[in-house]
């Protein structure tokens, strides 16, 4: 096996596969707090990267654009909680999905129309060059990409393990009735997840725009690869989910590299049927406990 | 009395006179989606021949609706519009898949069309109410073909976007690779939408050609041109017409970064004496005033086309009709329009040359 | 009437549209809404009744489209064959991925078949069958069986006919003990559950009803088109679908008719203005602030409309009426019931502790003890609705434990709840006719039963009302005249007089007395001691999660460790 093949697959898969994580671990985070799944996760990543991508040719220095950017995922992710989650906490949970959805389908509207149809490009951190290793070349930007990752992982673990809102966030995967009536305020602590979701979103968004591009549309691709991640941890495990976004990522280049490259999308969406298909064969979670609300 | 009534024919036959003088235009273009910018330049071409020729003595009258590239949306702009009894001609500037889906709808309508679009299907089999502007995929394959044989290439690599235009170009390299003594030794495809073209890269490497083609355009060919200097690749490069746009010489920084690309090119573009009609040619760039694209001259041929029907013909859709199927090595930017009864694609690959760019501007290539 | 009137609106509105505007192209807008109706209306069968948001429909659109276009032009089949034949391989498919996946979490299946999309579009893109990229043109006009139908008024006409059709069955289901059953998963599985439906499978069948209807739409949107490609159906034609049946109303068939309607009607409004790149926002904001604000869409607004002129109003107090004992018939073979050995814990808290006892067929047993003994818990593990860590459970010696909760019920195993789980979207006799769900009753034997159920407990004369409506004592009732129309061999009632009042109380019990004089096995969970000692032959006491004496009342009620365990043993000697 040609080892600057494998590299050459590899690395940039690992890239991808760092928003990924980041998209699955938002989705996890956001799931365990609010019993919801939030279908405009990936959007925030799209975001991320168009209004980072378009304030830097405007002038605005690249850090306070990445800063610009950020606040505006974590912004929005806030708003969104607000003014369509909360009011409707009661309603049955496929009513409250489809409303993230229908948020999903107005940030991808507002982009478009807000910062047009052709993609936006942005300069790498420290250039646009690309580094050699094991006879393969990949990008500087994707070192910036790996770095933040893992800082944004390193402050989620933190924050989860460390800290008492984090504690609460988890004593809410476990049982959500139990940690309210322990008294955990879930629905402050909704606003806090969603809003550091969209933010950590945004960041992935802005890092990996120098290498990918930013457009409009690119967020449906984020959310749903995110999500293969996040449900191969049962949308329960953090750490699982970030690395089901990694490999995630990383089977998506080596699906396109070894196998075909026209295929590569029905491989990773293969997968992930196939896997839902096993769990619900073997598994039967079907058991409905006496209801918790 | 008598004048009040001569003022009244007067003005009842000014206003027919002026009635007589418009002609409509139904337009259906992607002003959204990702053909928009190639169908923005083609309008601009357009323009520029309304500008610089336009129908004497008429008043051209526009309607454009959005595809939203989409064949969907292109088949009910284009109900839409054929509906409309006062439009006398219309015109597509959609990709491939959308003329496609409006081919067959065209004879019901009756409504004569000039359309772009590179994929063969277009032109033959002839529809009696559809003709094509621009050379087919096959012919700038054949171009590609010609030129890597006369360079003594032998191996042959392309990467192609997984859509119509992509899937034709393929087709016919394939077909055309073993009568031109080529080997294709590697054949990927891509997504329009993607990010990464690692792994085509990649592969495209470990088979080792002498020449690549690369069918991208728009966003896709941005990132497969960064990809393919960031990988090292030392191979002349050949890519489609169509990736070559103001956006993407800034994306990649200007254009004197793109020197050395080659890619088969409607001699129109070369302009100067290089042009298939240096006259032409000049008309367009000076009514455009900046340096034309591939899609403005498009653009500029349909409108001189439109110049000979109208010419032509009584005006009526029928007569239109029947005049766009007579011509005959019509003089155009990028080469002599002619169309048969069975073949309406109008310009072929004798209009194509292999050009290269140098500061931004073609040059034959040698 | 409300119905009628619906009806007389949508044939009239039909009727009228192609008379009122006039052109080739309003008339295919017409045609292509009529498209995306009938596959809306499959949508609201599985988004607004089975709560399944799925995002890959336009999947199962491709399906249809493809075998129309593949089957019409390669092989010159029939339209209408192709297009039944394109929605038997979508709802192939469709039950193929629907009971694995819809055993997991709901949302699941949202991605799901968005994946599968996905996947479709893929294969259309790459097999060299669908024609590629450049896809599949040249299909002709839609045709029934030799009777072509080329004047695109007649199309029309067609495709319309086949949304009435496609409502009607949406109706018929509505009525139907399908659609009972489906409003009762939505207001409470665990209830839904406790009566026999299977979930699972009134689920799946929605699911692949809906892909069907999905394929027909898109044969009927294919024929109109007269060309096929990957791109026609992608995405943002799935976001149709649910901002249509979202604007139309969630509750209602009509609901994704009108939605269809109203999202074509806007697009077409937007394109004449040209802003063809605000619908995006549009459309989803719609989804957003209709499901906030205007839950039940235009069609239910229109519903409630006519109920406020209407003034439908009906009587909100009601009266007991003397029980009739005779309402019912007795059951024949009552269950025995035997728990050997029962464990369960969670985490370390042993909630139920190696607890055994018998109940022989026709008696009635009583589970007694103080709060948190494990006594709810000891009831799931016999219903199903926890699995047990060991032990079994015995009905009529045939182990039970490893089944589900509606696979136990349908062996007869009926339940009532501490708290209540009423199904609140449906009147008080629909409730009742639920029970008789795993009886597979036509609709007036069913109506039968509920009415003599209800008979039975008093409450002959709260049919129609919601059970909201009714007092506390009263909505318990109605849980109980739903198990007794259930037919139970076995009754298991988790503290029926929580929440009632002494002569509620003691009302009660007699109705226990009766149900047991029917011949049901009856168990009760019970606080109230001097119910229990009225009622029961036999009596478990449970403590900390086990049990710690068990026999007739009299013996019980004497047992030091039965009142240390009430009363607490005495820390210093009384003074």
């Amino acid at each position: 096996m040609d080892v600057s093949v494998f590299v050459q697959l590899l690395l940039p898969g690992l890239t991808t596969g760092c928003v990924y994580a980041l998209v699955a671990l938002g989705f996890v985070l956001c799931a365990n707090v609010s019993g919801v799944v939030n279908f405009a996760q990936g959007e925030y990543v799209m975001l991320g990267g168009v209004v980072a991508a378009w304030l830097v040719p405007h002038g605005v220095p690249l850090p306070l654009a990445i800063v610009i950017a950020v606040a505006v995922g974590g912004g929005l992710g806030a708003l969104q909680e607000r003014l369509t989650l909360a009011p409707v906490r009661s309603s049955p949970d496929f009513i409250q999905i489809t409303i993230t959805l229908g948020v999903a389908v107005v940030l991808r509207g507002v982009a478009l129309i807000a910062f047009g149809k052709d993609p936006l490009s942005m300069p790498g951190f420290s250039g646009d060059g690309v580094f050699h290793l094991a006879g393969a070349a990949v990008p500087v930007q994707s070192l910036w990409v790996w770095g933040a990752t893992a800082l944004m992982l390193a402050a989620m673990f933190g924050f989860l393990m460390r800290t008492n809102p984090g504690r609460a966030v988890r004593a809410c995967a476990i049982n959500l009735q139990a940690a309210r009536l322990m008294g955990v305020d879930a629905e402050r602590l909704t606003l806090l997840v969603f809003a550091v979701a969209g933010a950590t979103a945004a960041l992935a968004g802005a890092v990996i725009a120098p290498i990918v591009l930013a457009t409009w549309d690119a967020g449906i691709a984020y959310g749903l690869k995110g999500f293969v991640g996040a449900i191969l941890g049962s949308f329960r495990s953090p750490l699982v989910a970030v690395l089901g976004g990694l490999g995630i990522g990383i089977l998506e280049s080596f699906a396109a590299g070894y196998v075909s490259s026209g295929y590569k999308d029905a491989i990773v969406y293969g997968v992930l049927l196939a896997y839902l298909l096993a769990r619900g064969g073997v598994f039967v979670f079907g058991r409905a406990s006496l209801p918790s609300r | 009395m008598i004048k009040t009534l001569l003022g009244v024919v007067l003005a009842l036959a000014a206003g027919a006179a002026s009635a007589q003088q418009e002609f409509k235009i139904g337009v259906v273009a992607s002003m959204s989606g990702g053909f928009a910018a190639a169908a923005k330049d083609t309008i601009d071409g357009w323009r520029a021949w309304e500008k610089a020729h336009g129908l004497p003595g008429k008043k051209i009258i526009v309607e454009t609706l959005d595809d939203e590239t989409n064949p969907v949306s292109a088949s009910n702009a284009f109900r839409r519009i054929a509906s409309d009894p006062g439009v006398s001609l219309i015109y597509l500037f959609i990709p491939s898949n959308s003329v496609m889906a409006v081919k067959s709808l065209a004879s019901e309508f009756k409504v004569p069309i000039v359309a772009g679009g590179a994929a063969d299907a277009i032109g033959i089999p002839a529809d009696p109410w559809l003709f094509k502007v621009a050379p087919a995929v096959r012919d700038f394959m054949t171009v590609f073909s010609q030129y890597a044989q006369k360079k003594g290439y032998k191996r042959v690599a392309s990467i192609n976007s997984a859509d119509a235009f992509g899937q034709a170009e393929i087709t016919n390299l394939k077909a055309l690779a073993p009568k031109m003594g080529l080997t294709l030794v590697a054949a990927e495809t891509f997504n329009v939408e993607d990010t990464s073209f690692n792994a085509q890269l990649t592969r495209i490497r470990a088979a080792n050609p002498d020449i690549i083609y690369n069918g991208a355009s728009g966003r896709a060919a941005i990132l497969t041109w960064r990809a393919f200097q960031q990988m090292g690749f030392k191979q002349p490069l050949v890519v489609t017409q169509a990736a070559i746009s103001k956006a993407f010489f800034d994306a990649i920084g200007s254009a004197d970064a793109a020197d050395g690309l080659m890619t088969p090119m409607q001699t129109g573009v070369f302009g100067g004496a290089a042009a298939a009609d240096a006259k032409l040619y000049g008309e367009m760039e000076k009514a455009l005033g900046r340096t034309p694209v591939y899609f403005n001259t498009f653009g500029f041929d349909v409108g001189l086309i439109t110049e000979y029907a109208v010419r032509n013909s009584d005006g009526s859709r029928q007569g239109l009709r029947d005049a766009l199927e007579r011509i005959k090595d019509l003089p155009a930017v990028n080469g002599p329009v002619t169309y048969t009864r069975d073949d309406h694609t109008g310009q072929n690959f004798r209009s194509i040359v292999m050009g290269k760019l140098k500061s931004g501007k073609p040059v034959p290539a040698d | 009437m409300k119905a009628r009137l619906a009806l007389a609106s949508f044939v009239a509105l039909v009727m009228l549209y192609p008379l009122v505007v006039r052109g080739s192209y309003p008339l295919g807008v017409g045609i292509i809404t009529g498209a995306l109706a009938a596959g809306t209306v499959g949508f609201v069968l599985l988004l607004g009744y089975a709560h399944q948001l799925a995002l890959g429909q336009a999947g199962f659109c491709m399906v249809g489209g493809y075998a129309s276009a593949i089957l019409c032009v390669q092989y010159k089949w029939d339209p209408l064959l192709a297009l039944l034949a394109g929605a038997a391989a979508a709802m192939a498919v469709a039950w193929a991925i629907a009971t694995p996946i819809l055993k997991l979490r709901g949302f699941v299946l949202a991605m799901a078949s968005l994946a599968l999309h996905l996947i479709l579009v893929v294969v259309a893109f790459e097999a060299p069958f669908t024609g590629g990229a450049l896809g599949t043109y040249g299909v002709p006009k839609f045709a029934a069986v030799g009777l072509p139908l080329t004047a695109d008024l007649a199309y029309y006409y067609a495709v319309w006919t086949l949304v009435l059709a496609f409502v009607g069955i949406g109706l018929a289901i509505d009525r139907s003990r399908i659609g009972r059953a489906l409003k009762a998963i939505a207001a409470s599985e665990t209830a839904a559950l406790s009566v026999g439906i299977d979930i699972l499978r009134h689920k799946a069948q929605m699911f692949v009803l809906s892909a069907g209807m999905a394929s027909v739409c898109g044969s009927l949107a294919v024929h109109y088109l007269r060309a096929m490609d990957p791109n026609v159906f992608g995405f943002a034609f799935s976001l149709n679908f649910i901002t249509a049946v979202i604007v139309g109303g969630l509750q209602s068939i009509w609901g994704g008719v009108v939605g269809a309607a109203l999202i074509t009607g806007m697009r077409e409004l937007l394109r004449g203005l040209s802003l063809p790149l605000w619908e995006g926002v549009i459309m989803g904001a719609l989804t957003v602030v209709v499901l906030i604000a205007f839950r039940y869409g235009f069609a239910g607004f229109l519903s409630r409309l006519y109920d406020r002129f209407a003034n439908r109003r009906g009587a909100t107090r009601v009266a007991l009426v003397e029980p009739d004992a005779r309402a019912l018939a007795p059951i024949a073979q009552p269950a025995a019931l035997e728990v050997q050995g029962a464990c369960r814990s969670f985490g370390a808290l042993r909630a139920v502790n190696d607890v055994s006892f018998t109940l022989a067929a026709g008696a009635v047993g009583a589970v007694i003890g103080p709060n948190g003994a494990g006594k709810t818990t000891l009831f799931n593990l016999v219903c199903g609705y926890q699995p047990l860590d060991a032990g079994v459970v015995l009905l009529d010696g045939r182990s039970i434990e490893r089944l589900l909760p509606n696979q136990i019920a349908a062996l007869g195993v009926g339940r009532t709840f501490q708290n209540l789980q009423l199904f609140d979207n449906m009147s008080v006799l629909e409730n009742v006719m639920c029970g008789t769900h795993r009886h597979l009753l036509n609709p007036r034997a069913a109506t039968e039963q509920a009415r003599a159920a209800l008979a039975f407990v008093g409450l002959a004369g709260a049919q129609t009302l919601a059970p909201g409506a009714l007092a506390f004592g009263h909505q318990r009732l109605v849980e109980i005249a739903r198990a007794l129309a259930f037919a139970p061999r076995l009754l298991l009632m988790d503290e029926p007089a929580s929440g009632l009042n002494d002569s509620e109380t003691e009302r009660l019990g007699e109705l226990v007395l009766r149900i047991a004089a029917l011949g049901v096995t009856v168990l009760l969970v019970e606080h109230d001691m001097r119910l229990v000692m009225g009622l029961a032959d036999h009596v478990v006491v449970m403590h900390h999660g086990e049990k710690i004496a068990g026999g007739a009342p009299d013996a019980i009620r004497r047992e030091r460790a039965v009142i240390d365990a009430y009363l607490g043993v005495e820390e210093h000697a009384a003074s």
